[in-house]
């Protein structure tokens, strides 16, 4: 945790190889935000956004349409908000940039208990194997 | 132009201290240094920005829902990183 309370202002992007698992909680009525081609809430793990700009870009039409769930087309920004406090798993560094280089390593390790024999770009799978990794510690999710 | 030195000496002392006090913080306490980050409101490059939830029925209420075709928006293309050809060097 030593390099992410840097006062630069650029603490995951200077040392973006993180080797922190934190737990943490985000507060009850954060909001947070999911673009997506669909307008219905997502059927499983999905990701969601901080801020909306970031979540704009994912409503375009992937190739995803085989996917489970209600779909429309369309571009929708759906804006979420907390019920209650979530727990979740923080993985620092720049944790959610796809480069090989180590940044996944944290969440490989955990989802699939060894590095470097994976897709990077196979988030998919990645979300769906934290998502059960944390089940049984009652985890709601996780942040990078 | 001591003065100066001295005050520059101070300003570097003051910051690493700062520094200490904020990892020794982190460190005890993780949940603390999540929440805060969170509570601080929309985040940028400079942070976490996303967060990946395993459930959606539990946990999160849906305040809007907003179509951007219809207001106008169009996605913008995939591009590469300007990055991308510094990153290929390494």
């Amino acid at each position: 945790m030593v390099s992410d309370p840097h006062p630069s202002g650029f603490p995951s992007n200077t040392p973006p190889l993180g080797h922190n698992i934190v737990p943490g909680s985000i507060p009850k009525g954060t909001l947070l935000y999911h673009g997506s081609m669909s307008r219905g809430l997502p059927p499983g793990p999905e990701w969601v956004a901080t801020d909306p700009e970031h979540s704009y870009f994912y409503c375009r039409e992937w190739e995803w349409e085989s996917r489970p769930g209600p779909f429309q087309h369309g571009c929708w920004l759906l804006t979420l908000a907390t019920t209650r406090p979530l727990k979740v798993i923080y993985f620092d560094g720049s944790s959610a940039v796809k480069l090989p280089y180590g940044s996944m390593d944290i969440q490989d390790l955990i989802a699939w208990g060894g590095l470097g024999r994976h897709d990077i770009n196979d988030d998919d799978r990645r979300i769906q194997d934290l998502c059960k990794w944390g089940k049984k510690f009652g985890v709601d999710g996780f942040v990078r | 132009m001591g003065k100066e030195i001295w005050c520059r000496w101070l300003r570097k002392v003051s910051l690493q201290f700062f520094r200490y006090l904020l990892a020794l913080d982190t460190l005890q306490d993780g949940n603390e240094f999540v929440s805060h980050h969170f509570a601080r409101g929309p985040t940028s490059l400079n942070d976490f920005s996303e967060a990946m939830l395993c459930d959606f029925t539990s946990g999160v209420s849906v305040v809007s829902v907003a179509n951007l075709v219809n207001r106008g928006f169009v996605p913008p293309p995939i591009r590469e990183s300007p990055l991308d050809p510094l990153l290929e060097k390494y």
